[in-house]
């Protein structure tokens, strides 16, 4: 097995994720293959839409004929066309994604971190369930270094998926909201943007991405991954805090701040929460200290049902 | 008192008694090494949520740091205070009058008279000098015992006893006056020297001068050292005043000099009344003094208060003036004052001189008939002669001791004997003037005698040849009178030989010794003058004389004349200058310069005045005393007269002593002129001078008193310094840990 695909597709974890998948908010005709998706084209389902009046230059194949028999009149009978998902996957590659926690010293520059590999294979693993229902998605690194993946399907997809990936390393100092905005027109289709990121960056900046991304007519959802440690603030003693992204430095007596620190990360969530909220975008929230098959799937069930 | 820096012991600095204990006071590097150091041992992470961080800091950072400031604050203060009672601090307020020894300041000021300089608004060199060193009394640090000099002639002790209290010595300081003399170098530093070693403690001893610089009174400091091996009075005094400055150096810590005249704005240039003196019975002599670019002046004589003369003086290029005032010869005893006008300095401006009435002065000629006789006639020629001549050989001289004599003229005279120096040491004593005229008879073995009788020693006869007269400048009083003449031949007199002499001081208070005439393009001496106070002597050194007359000295005719004197029109106007200026005392009473005394001498065969009357403007009035038999013996050359003298006179004026049995007598006191010659020492040697040893001082005792104010101080800063600890550790336990 190709070890890329080995890193990023956990068979457990993607077992934990069979039966969940995407779904659009509203009906979608984004996609250009027939697929699971209600579009609203009409086309050739089984699934009865309307009937209509025949205007010159309808399919004649359309014209329900019973109801010409019974009237003797032209009704054409429109079906609902079923489409294909589009889904793009958006993966932060800022450096405050290269993090591997205070205590991993051995962490080298360039060499994928764990909160950035966890993050990966929350990406990888809601493109394998895009892809497994025969839809179509695509990756674009947000920052940092890696190829991007145009949109796709089946399985050479999953395999460039778990390629460029493997390939990404996380870069760079751009705020995330900058790099959605710079992503935006790249995203051919209509679809499901799903932004995987820890979302250090201004409230109203990244309020002001979402609703660029959704007026340009795709769905969002937000998955926040943050290193465990980020979350727990383990550090004591004099502590001198160096950004990842440039940030100037800050020296405290870690411990005196860290119910400080705990207080403001909840509130970040709250207020990134309500951001999704008022923007009609889903929200997860993720730690790498988390199973990521079962909370990812729970999530998708809550999501999209 | 040691000059060597001893790092260990204690010394007094600002108002801290054991100012070394301030060095504790590094001990501030410990809290604060502590606190980089903790700062400094810190982890370093990469953080990715650097952005919550920052938030959170803001909220929480400003009240920590502030803590931790105080923190830092608290433990420093505490090292601080503690080094600060370790070091026994003295405050002005709290230090009582008798403290202890800490630091000796002596206040030197100059109160030369030209300290009277006018500086411009009415405030004097000396106004600045004493304003000055107020201030330095009110900025000097506790614990610090104040001396006040006079730096003047003679010096005066104003605070001769050590004292810390500072207003009494500001009201000393006040309360002083300028004097109206010079102020010798040499006296002023030999006092302080006295005091210094009479200084018994250790205590630091600091010596400031407040002075405007002048060279008269600093040069011989300066030139001491460099002068050493000349012999010359000058030389002498400044090497006196160069070793008093050295051991003074060695006894002090430090020498500040303050010049007064710093930014003091140049103007006019000072003039000096030089000279006033009877050059004969119906004339008076003025010389004055200025800087070259002076303008003329305007000079006025008074006689008893009424003006007989008023002119403008000229200077010639040198800064001189000389003038003769023609005076009616005086009936019965007068006052002359003569005075320029107004200037910066006005002291100098002003002399006085009491004329006596006209008698015939004795005039006796000493010598081989052959030299006396021209020197007889041109002294008793014309109408300006008022000498009684009379000629002597010199085998009479021990004869003449007890003759009243004005003049005594020694012409060429082979060999002085024992006899006859003690004749004319006898008849000098008594005030006559003695001209000694130097020719081919002089035997230099001949004239080794003291100084006092033969102020000169003769070398050598300069070989033949046509030596010209140089005037020098017309400086002096006698050939001063020949300068509206230059052309006239006067001083054109051929000189072909003379006597090449080492000139000698008589005695050390020597007033002035001065060339007159050189010869010559090495401008030997030919006219050599001495001044004492009230006698005068005058060397020629080629004498009057003719080889074809002379028949007693064959190599002198084989040798040929000496000079053309006799043949020469200048012989009877030059012997009369010289006679006048040197017998010009003898036409007056005797005068004093400001500082001297009067004294027996000074009146012969008179007791002790009954009283001394002073000017009205004088409020110094010396005070008479007889003089202790011992020394009266020795100046009185046991004399039946008790010998008697005064205190300074500190004034000038015109003073009258009255005795029961004797007429009174009017005495002019009048200003030394050379302290008016305002030329300052170059500041660059002035600050030579200036030393700072920095020694420090071993500890110095502390009385009971000081030491309980001390202690005050001390228990403050004590309880102050644990307060501060306290206070650390409070902060450390709970402000900070709360905090956290």
């Amino acid at each position: 097995m190709d070890p890329a695909w080995k890193r990023y597709f956990d068979p457990p974890t993607l077992a934990e994720l069979a039966g969940v998948g995407l779904r659009r908010s509203q009906l979608y005709d984004g996609g250009t293959l027939a697929g699971l998706h209600r579009s609203s084209r009409h086309g050739h389902s089984v699934e009865f839409a309307e009937h209509r009046p025949y205007t010159p230059g309808d399919d004649l194949r359309s014209v329900d004929w019973k109801i010409y028999g019974r009237t003797d009149r032209y009704f054409l009978r429109n079906r609902e066309d079923e489409t294909t998902l589009v889904c793009h996957l958006l993966l932060d590659a800022t450096a405050s994604m290269d993090f591997d926690g205070v205590a991993s010293p051995d962490t080298r520059p360039g060499s994928s971190a764990e909160k950035f590999l966890y993050a990966a294979r929350v990406t990888a693993s809601i493109g394998f369930v895009t892809l497994e229902t025969q839809d179509q998605c695509s990756l674009t690194i947000l920052g940092g270094h890696g190829p991007d993946v145009p949109l796709g399907g089946g399985q050479p997809q999953l395999q460039a998926l778990a390629q460029a990936l493997a390939q990404s390393q996380p870069a760079g100092d751009q705020a995330i909201s900058e790099r959605v905005a710079d992503a935006l027109p790249r995203l051919q289709r209509e679809g499901i943007v799903v932004l995987v990121s820890d979302f250090w960056d201004e409230a109203e900046r990244l309020d002001s991405a979402v609703r660029l991304v959704r007026a340009a007519g795709h769905d969002v959802l937000l998955v926040r991954v943050l290193h465990e440690e980020e979350r727990s603030f383990p550090l004591g003693g004099m502590t001198r805090f160096e950004g990842l992204e440039g940030e100037p430095a800050v020296e405290l007596q870690a411990d005196a701040y860290r119910e400080l620190y705990r207080q403001a990360l909840v509130e970040s969530e709250q207020q990134l929460e309500r951001l999704s909220r008022h923007s009609g975008a889903h929200y997860l929230s993720m730690s790498t200290a988390e199973p990521l098959g079962k909370t990812l799937a729970a999530a998708l069930h809550r999501f999209y049902g | 008192m040691s000059s060597q820096f001893d790092p260990f012991c204690l010394f007094a600095f600002g108002p801290f008694v054991s100012g070394a204990m301030l060095w504790w006071g590094a001990v501030i590097a410990v809290p604060i090494a502590l606190h980089l150091l903790l700062r400094r041992r810190r982890q370093t992470v990469s953080w990715p949520a650097m952005m919550l961080l920052q938030a959170v800091v803001r909220r929480r950072t400003r009240r920590v740091q502030l803590w931790q400031w105080l923190l830092l604050l608290a433990r420093v203060a505490a090292v601080l205070l503690l080094a600060a009672a370790l070091a026994n601090p003295v405050l002005r307020s709290a230090m009582p009058a008798t403290a202890a020894v800490d630091r000796t300041q002596v206040f030197v000021l100059d109160a030369s008279y030209s300290m009277r300089t006018d500086q411009g608004g009415g405030r004097s060199r000396f106004d600045v000098a004493v304003q000055r060193s107020v201030q330095a009394c009110r900025d000097a640090p506790p614990g610090t015992q104040f001396l006040v000099l006079l730096m003047q002639d003679p010096p005066q002790a104003v605070v001769s006893q050590r004292t810390a209290d500072r207003d009494a010595v500001i009201a000393e300081l006040e309360g002083l006056r300028c004097s109206f003399a010079g102020a010798p170098a040499a006296d002023t530093l030999a006092l302080l020297d006295r005091w210094c070693t009479a200084i018994e403690d250790d205590a630091p001893l600091a010596v400031t001068f407040f002075t405007d610089a002048q060279r008269r009174t600093w040069q011989p400091i300066v030139d001491g050292a460099t002068r050493a091996g000349s012999a010359d009075n000058d030389s002498a005094r400044a090497v006196s005043a160069r070793g008093s400055w050295q051991s003074l150096l060695e006894q002090v810590q430090q020498v500040d000099i303050v010049d007064v005249t710093a930014g003091e704005a140049a103007g006019e240039s000072n003039r000096t009344l030089a000279e006033l003196e009877a050059l004969a019975d119906d004339r008076v002599g003025v010389a004055a003094r200025a800087a070259a670019s002076a303008s003329p002046t305007t000079l006025e004589v008074h006689v008893d208060q009424q003006t007989v003369y008023s002119g403008r003086l000229e200077w010639n290029q040198q800064g001189t003036a000389r003038t003769e005032i023609p005076l009616l010869p005086a009936v019965e005893t007068t006052v002359v004052r003569a005075e320029l006008s107004e200037d910066v300095l006005g002291v100098d401006n002003r002399r006085y001189l009491v004329r006596q009435p006209p008698r015939p002065l004795r005039a006796v000629c000493v010598g081989r008939p052959e030299a006396t006789r021209f020197l007889a006639t041109a002294l008793s020629a014309g109408s300006e002669s008022a000498y009684d001549v009379s000629q002597r050989s010199a085998a009479d001289l021990p004869q003449l001791d007890a003759q009243p004599i004005d003049l005594l003229m020694l012409c060429d005279v082979a060999r002085i004997s024992p006899g006859a120096a003690e004749a004319i040491a006898s008849i000098a004593r008594r005030g006559a003037a003695v001209v000694w005229w130097l020719g081919p008879a002089a035997e230099p073995d001949g004239y080794q005698h003291d100084p006092s009788v033969v102020p000169f020693r003769l070398r050598e006869a300069a070989p033949a040849a046509w030596y010209p007269v140089d005037p020098l400048g017309y400086q002096h009083s006698i050939a001063a009178s020949f300068a509206p003449y230059p052309q006239s031949g006067l001083l054109s007199t051929p000189v072909f030989r003379f006597w090449r002499i080492d000139a000698l001081d008589p005695e050390p208070n020597m007033t002035g010794r001065q060339t007159a005439l050189a010869l010559g393009s090495d401008a030997a001496p030919w006219v050599l003058t001495w001044q004492r106070s009230q006698q005068r002597t005058v060397a020629i050194t080629s004498a009057p004389t003719s080889p074809q007359l002379d028949d007693s000295n064959g190599s002198d005719v084989a040798e040929g004349p000496w000079n053309a004197l006799v043949a020469w029109p200048s012989l009877v106007p030059l012997v009369q200058e010289i006679a006048a200026w040197a017998t010009a005392p003898r036409r007056s009473t005797p005068s004093l310069l400001v500082g001297q005394r009067f004294a027996s001498d000074l009146f012969a065969g008179r007791p002790l005045p009954a009283r001394v009357l002073a000017p009205e403007q004088v409020t110094s009035v010396p005070r008479l005393f007889a003089e202790p038999a011992s020394a009266a013996d020795a100046r009185a050359g046991g004399a039946e007269l008790q010998a008697w003298t005064s205190s300074p006179v500190l004034q000038p004026g015109v003073y009258t002593l009255q005795w029961p049995e004797h007429p009174s007598q009017q005495v002019a006191v009048n200003v030394d002129p050379r302290e008016g010659h305002l030329e300052r020492v170059a500041a660059a040697d002035l600050s030579r001078l200036e030393v700072d040893n920095a020694a420090a001082p071993s500890q110095p005792a502390v009385d009971g008193a000081a030491e309980e104010t001390r202690g005050g101080w001390f228990r403050a800063l004590l309880t102050a310094a644990l307060a501060c600890l306290v206070a650390e550790s409070l902060i450390s336990r709970f402000a900070l840990r709360w905090q956290a």
